[in-house]
């Protein structure tokens, strides 16, 4: 019996168009510039759904916030705006384009947390107000897209301050109550007391409070958000219940903190494990919901941000012999090195990676060709396994030592049209013979190394076909067969 | 008058001779028609050209790849209009024979090639007949037709291999389809394929030759009846 060239994927069933299996989506970087007057580069902190970025700079001898705005959304070129002095580089960017940051304000004896809120959505001008407070110090610590804020403040409290309109400059301040081991006190508290870290859209605030000597994360449920807001503005009181891991007086062991939550109410953090030799140290985690998931093996590392896909990023310890320290991205269960995904010839070292979006661009600080830079990182586009869809018609092949020829007919069998660019993958079933007029070899789309051509399409409508010619280098003579996958839409293949 | 026994012979030797002729009509519909073409193709000018000495090349590879064996290509009534065969042919795979005594290509192999050198004349005329059983993969045994320069390379033709004439078996009705030359051998353009004992080389439907039977199987019947 003739044997039947098998296929990677069944040509029957469903017409799914499926992500095609994929190593580690490689990215593109950039420097996102410098302010003018800029003295000493510091680097990017957080990046909205928009592509949006915010980060901080030395101005003279100023610390100064910035927002870079790329031209297009999730763009890589852009321009950047001073939003004025700030006293930490704790700084949030929401889906609005509104900036949190803190900064100084005469007559308060401490940083104060405010709110700047552009004139038009995603714009680049706007105005910053004092929002928390304008008697006593505040930090913000974290911003939802409704422009509601969670941080810590004088006296010893964590608050949670909420807009009388959604996105508005204007709003009211609770501070949460917490429970002790004496009872209940006020708290988690200002300095090393206690702080609300992070808010989600759902209005789950995560947190640390500290009972002994130690921070223990918690995530609190808000009552949904109402405009205005209900007086008395009490929002509740951080209970046991929300502690994510039953309190253990005294341990150092399960010392927590999450300093980023998404709308599944999973977050980025650290956390403290026990080692094999008894010792204890702090990971980066990522908290699933049930557990806390600890991030590499490097001590004294933590997980700065994640997004609603459950990606996250932050710093570990390299694994190179240099001990250096470096941006890590972590989802699926994997963490992969930075370094590893952009293309080494360009000079950078990623040193932190401290905010994430939706589209997966990740913003931080790198080292580019010696000097401290912002950096923007931005996935390259993964193309489409369309197998099920586009089915391969082999005609008949023929061969004059060494070259053999065949033609291929890739027919839409779907109701949709398939975006180009096409592809056909080659997976030869022995050594031997080669695709000599191939477009390329696979680098993202595993298994590596095989070799594609591309069809001259720009798309392929319901029905239609196109004729792919191969040309084969077989210098035994030999007969070969191969597996056939169809891939579509841009991207390294 | 029939005796009984008489009657009950005939009768026996009628469903004997139904049943022989619905079986070779089943089995001749099991295997699809051979179809048959005559090709020629203008090589006056070849004589002379820088990519002398050539070789006309007839291929069938085999779709499956293991050699199957289930087509056969037959090659005969070779012309050469002032041309000759030069050397002896070089037979690959299931090839067999010359272009004096026809040429048979079984795909007994993944490639079954005959290559055979010659001196272009005016003209290249050539008889072809070739069986029709589809590969159970999804690649079909292929014939194809070359004319290979002093290289070995196949002269530049409209397609991407560079043959002048290629069939897929993947009906029982395949295509013949030609190929014209190009660059340096525009001249001879492509090859005319025309229909031996009929207007194309279509061979005829199953069904209708299913219906024939039919129509030969009643007739017999009734013949016997009317007996």
């Amino acid at each position: 019996m003739p044997a039947r060239i098998p296929r990677i994927f069944s040509l029957v069933g469903t017409a799914l168009l499926l992500p095609a299996c994929a190593a580690a989506a490689p990215y593109t970087i950039v420097d996102l510039g410098d302010l003018p007057g800029t003295t000493q580069p510091l680097g990017a902190i957080s990046i909205n759904n928009r592509g949006q970025v915010t980060g901080h700079t030395y101005i003279g001898g100023s610390h100064h916030a910035f927002l870079w705005s790329p031209a297009q959304p999730n763009g890589p070129t852009g321009s950047m705006i001073d939003l004025g002095v700030i006293s930490d580089p704790l700084i949030y960017i929401n889906s609005l384009g509104q900036v949190a940051f803190n900064g100084g304000l005469q007559g308060v004896g401490g940083e104060v947390a405010f709110l700047w809120t552009p004139s038009t959505p995603n714009g680049s001008s706007g105005s910053a107000v004092p929002a928390v407070s304008t008697t006593f110090p505040s930090s913000v610590l974290g911003l939802n897209d409704i422009g509601q804020m969670v941080g810590r403040m004088y006296p010893g409290t964590a608050f949670f301050w909420t807009p009388l309109t959604p996105n508005g400059s204007s709003g009211v301040t609770n501070v949460y109550q917490a429970f002790g081991s004496n009872g209940p006190y006020w708290g988690p508290g200002y300095g090393n007391f206690g702080a609300a870290t992070a808010i989600n859209n759902a209005g789950q605030v995560a947190g640390y409070a500290i009972f002994d000597f130690y921070g223990r994360a918690f995530i609190h449920q808000n009552p949904p958000a109402s405009f205005p807001p209900v007086s008395p503005y009490d929002f509740g009181t951080i209970a046991p219940a929300d502690l994510l891991e039953p309190f253990q007086p005294n341990n150092q062991e399960g010392a927590s903190g999450l300093g980023s939550i998404n709308a599944s109410g999973h977050g980025a953090g650290s956390r403290v494990f026990a080692n094999s030799l008894g010792q204890v140290c702090k990971l980066p985690v990522y908290w699933d919901g049930s557990s806390f998931r600890g991030i590499g093996t490097a001590c004294s590392y933590t997980a700065n941000a994640i997004n609603n896909h459950d990606m996250v990023v932050g710093q570990t310890l390299l694994a190179n012999a240099n001990g250096e320290s470096g941006g890590f991205l972590y989802a699926n269960g994997v963490m992969t090195e930075l370094r590893t995904l952009i293309d080494p010839s360009l000079g950078w070292r990623i040193v932190n990676a401290t905010g994430i979006n939706d589209a997966g661009q990740i913003v931080g600080v790198g080292n580019h060709n010696g000097s401290i830079r912002p950096f923007l990182m931005t996935p390259e586009p993964v193309p489409v396994d369309v197998s099920s869809q586009v089915l391969v018609n082999p005609l008949g092949r023929r061969c004059v030592k060494p070259k053999c020829w065949q033609t291929m007919v890739l027919t839409n069998n779907g109701a949709n049209s398939v975006n180009g660019p096409l592809s056909l993958v080659i997976n030869f079933s022995g050594p031997g013979v080669t695709l000599a007029n191939a477009s390329g070899t696979t680098s993202v789309i595993t298994p590596a190394g095989r070799p594609y051509i591309d069809a001259p399409v720009v798309s392929l409508a319901p029905g239609a076909s196109v004729n792919l010619n191969l040309v084969f280098d077989d210098p035994s003579g030999n007969p070969f067969s191969f597996t056939k996958q169809v891939l579509a839409g841009p991207g390294k293949r | 008058m029939n005796t009984p026994s008489t009657s009950s012979a005939v009768r026996q030797r009628g469903r004997f001779g139904a049943a022989l002729l619905l079986t070779l009509c089943a089995a001749a519909a099991a295997h699809a028609a051979p179809i048959a073409f005559h090709v020629e193709l203008d090589t006056s000018i070849l004589p002379g050209h820088a990519g002398a000495p050539f070789a006309l090349l007839f291929e069938l590879t085999d779709g499956s790849g293991s050699g199957d064996a289930n087509n056969t290509a037959s090659l005969s009534n070779f012309s050469f209009a002032g041309g000759a065969m030069l050397g002896a042919p070089a037979l690959d795979g299931g090839a067999s024979g010359s272009t004096s005594a026809g040429i048979t290509l079984t795909d007994t192999a993944f490639l079954s090639a005959f290559t055979q050198g010659f001196s272009a004349g005016a003209k290249l005329g050539f008889d072809v007949s070739l069986s029709t059983a589809g590969d159970a993969g999804d690649t079909p045994d292929e014939f194809s037709f070359f004319v290979l320069d002093a290289s070995g390379a196949p002269l530049p033709t409209t397609d991407f291999g560079g043959s002048f004439l290629l069939v897929d078996i993947n009906s029982s009705a395949p295509q013949v389809v030609s190929f014209a030359a190009t660059g340096a051998y525009a001249a001879m353009g492509a090859p005319l394929v025309s229909a031996i004992g009929g207007p194309t080389p279509v061979p005829e439907p199953g069904a209708a030759w299913l219906m024939a039977c039919g129509l030969a199987a009643v007739a017999w019947l009734a013949r016997r009846r009317r007996a």
